[in-house]
């Protein structure tokens, strides 16, 4: 096996504990047989692993750097979401891709209840009108008063 | 990090400050101590600590139950801290050289100090310096604060194969400049 794939493997995956079996399996029998590798490993863990293994947690000065965070929330007191506006605003700070996609849908949903609105219209005017216009001709042909006979020359001639 | 309870954090996200503080208690080790690796200075460590709280504080009822709370706050803090050096390099006046940073770090409280541990821990300092700020930030979390690949990418928004790539180039420029840190 390439020495280069090895070093990286050392590198990352194998000081690390990511390395899976199969890998694993493949470095330590290289290792066997390439000495170079080997004390490239060695030099590996003495220089960038040891160092860091004793490294302790430094504390901050717990009071003080709280008494300092708790100053700093009173001074701006969060705000919570009880008023309208503010929610209206929060909702126009939602990422662009969501906006962009809601605005669309509404406009959408707005051209088609629009569009469905006119046509009912339409249809219910339409109606109204064929009803009217059946009902003045079955006024006229129940109504025996005869008044016209049409135009001039028609009611001259009947 | 020890266990911080949903009740916790549902108090805090109300606006319970006692509540906040059990988390603060829990936390502010790691969030201090990360930014100071990553920042080398103690002032600027703390600014930083004390930002992430304020955040952590505000964004709390924004956090989702389902993730990590170690990881959300791990990237809170490493964010901060990267936006920090990114400030300090703008400032040219305010650059700290290592040996000031090394004389401001001189208070520094470590837990139960001995001769060899400020050595090691001086080594460790050098070495981080070596570094870059993103490089850094990996090598704080996987070999300080024993993070998994797959925490440190979510932690760093990053891909998991960007986190062994910038481990690698770290530790290769750390074997290299091994004589000059030692």
């Amino acid at each position: 096996m390439d020495c280069k794939i090895i070093e990286t493997w050392i590198l990352t995956d194998y000081l690390d504990g990511e390395l899976g079996p199969a890998k694993l399996q493949a470095l330590e029998s290289h290792l066997k047989t390439c000495r170079a590798c080997s004390d490239f490993l060695q030099e590996a863990k003495t220089t960038i692993v040891r160092p860091f293994e004793d490294t302790k947690q430094h504390m901050p000065q717990q009071e003080y750097l709280w008494n300092r965070i708790k100053a700093k929330i009173e001074e701006e007191p969060k705000q919570y979401p009880k008023m309208t506006l503010e929610r209206i605003i929060r909702s126009f700070r939602a990422p662009k891709p969501i906006f962009a996609l809601s605005t669309c849908a509404a406009l959408i949903l707005a051209v088609f209840v629009l569009t469905q609105a006119r046509a009912l219209y339409q249809k219910t005017y339409n109606r109204q009108l064929a009803a009217t216009a059946l009902t003045e001709q079955l006024e006229y042909f129940a109504s025996d008063e005869i008044t016209s006979f049409g135009t001039d020359a028609e009611n001259y001639f009947l | 990090m020890q266990e911080i309870s949903i009740q916790t954090i549902k108090e805090a996200s109300e606006g319970s400050m006692a509540a906040f503080r059990q988390i603060y208690d829990k936390a502010s080790g790691f969030v201090y101590n990360v930014a100071l690796r990553i920042l080398n200075n103690k002032e600027d460590a703390e600014e930083v600590a004390q930002d992430v709280f304020v955040n952590i504080f505000r964004s709390l009822d924004k956090y989702y139950f389902g993730s990590s709370l170690k990881t959300w706050m791990y990237r809170i803090t490493v964010n901060a801290s990267l936006n920090c050096v990114r400030r300090r390099k703008k400032e040219i006046n305010k650059h700290v050289s290592y040996d000031d940073a090394l004389e401001k770090n001189q208070g520094l409280s470590i837990n139960a100090p001995g001769a060899k541990r400020i050595e090691d821990e001086e080594l460790v300092t050098r070495m981080l310096d070596m570094l870059n700020p993103d490089q850094r930030a990996c090598i704080v979390l996987r070999n300080i604060e024993g993070l998994s690949y797959e925490e440190i990418a979510v932690a760093l928004a990053i891909n998991i194969n960007t986190v062994r790539s910038r481990l690698k180039r770290a530790r290769e420029i750390l074997l290299t400049c091994r004589n000059e840190v030692a």
